[in-house]
């Protein structure tokens, strides 16, 4: 495992520049992906939106000044270029979503699939239900096991914003469960 | 906030997640996200390094360019903007010179030479002219008040 700050400095110094981002890139980028695909669900989404992110890493990475960990300034790339493809996403939505709905119930209650039970089933919907953002600090807290002062700095909030974010979520996924 | 309390914290919202949902299902979850192609993580990397690659030599021969070509336009600005300012300044040094000119300043023959030049103009007797044109206007007045009596 490298050190993040030395490959920073060595990407920035332009001392084997592409040496240093390859391994940031090996470093970081399935957790950045996950995440990804955890708010958007769909691999082709998921993979574009990553893309972006990395380029946008490549493009910006001289000027960060390590005033915060690269993961935490990572992950708000992410987060920004997440939400900014769930706007756009949601413009489309509208004419298609019944469609979209009906798939994917069909893809979650196929006999050999792993969503197979009724709870997994409620799990997918709930998350799906979620507000964008409230979703984000979900899947950081519970997957990726983020403390909440990294939480913050990702959504550009307060600790105190995101821990409300993510009892909020809890809160709707309960109310969710018992309207089902 | 200390690590333990931290680690603590994070437990109890787990287990909250958990209560309401099996860890089974949220472990199936997660299994699902990591459905992907195979080696999509290496092919990944491949195209991003291909697009970084791409950006960076687009970007070298973008640099390449202003190194001699923002020098070059450079240069040709300060040019301009330098003859500009010669000529400005010689037409107001040579203004001043007109405008703070005497008399005592020019040459008796500069000055005869203009005399001799504007001798003709100088000679014309004014009164005699205005005198000769009032009278052209007086007979062809006289001309038309005859041509209107006549046609009445």
């Amino acid at each position: 495992m490298h050190n993040d700050q030395v490959l920073i400095i060595q990407f920035q110094q332009g001392f084997q520049k592409e040496a240093a981002f390859t391994l940031l890139l090996k470093q970081h980028q399935q957790k950045v992906y996950f995440q990804i695909k955890r708010m958007v669900e769909e691999h082709a989404d998921a993979d574009d939106i990553a893309q972006q992110v990395w380029i946008k890493v490549w493009s910006k990475l001289d000027g960060f000044k390590m005033e915060s960990e690269f993961s935490t300034w990572l992950f708000r790339v992410a987060y920004n270029e997440t939400l900014n493809f769930l706007q756009k996403q949601k413009k489309h939505a509208s004419q298609s979503q019944s469609e979209e709905h009906l798939d994917y119930e069909n893809a979650a209650s196929g006999s050999d699939s792993p969503k197979s039970s009724q709870i997994q089933i409620a799990l997918e919907q709930a998350i799906q239900q979620l507000p964008e953002k409230q979703r984000f600090v979900f899947m950081l807290r519970y997957f990726e096991e983020m403390n909440y002062e990294k939480i913050a700095s990702i959504t550009g909030t307060t600790v105190g914003g995101a821990k409300a974010n993510f009892h909020q979520a809890l809160k709707k996924m309960e109310e969710i469960l018992k309207k089902d | 906030m200390d690590k333990q309390k931290e680690n603590k914290e994070l437990l109890e919202d787990k287990a909250h997640v958990e209560n309401l949902f099996s860890k089974q299902a949220l472990a199936n979850y997660e299994a699902n996200q990591h459905a992907m192609p195979a080696d999509y993580f290496e092919q990944f990397e491949t195209q991003i390094l291909n697009k970084t690659a791409i950006g960076n030599n687009v970007k070298r021969l973008g640099f390449k360019f202003p190194k001699w070509g923002q020098l070059a336009i450079a240069a040709s600005f300060f040019t301009v903007v330098a003859l500009t300012y010669i000529r400005i300044e010689t037409n107001r040094q040579k203004n001043e010179m007109v405008t703070n000119i005497t008399i005592q300043d020019i040459a008796t023959t500069e000055i005869e030479a203009y005399v001799k030049d504007n001798e003709a103009i100088a000679e014309i007797d004014w009164q005699t002219e205005i005198n000769k044109e009032g009278s052209n206007l007086e007979a062809l007045n006289a001309h038309l008040i005859k041509d209107s009596n006549n046609s009445q």
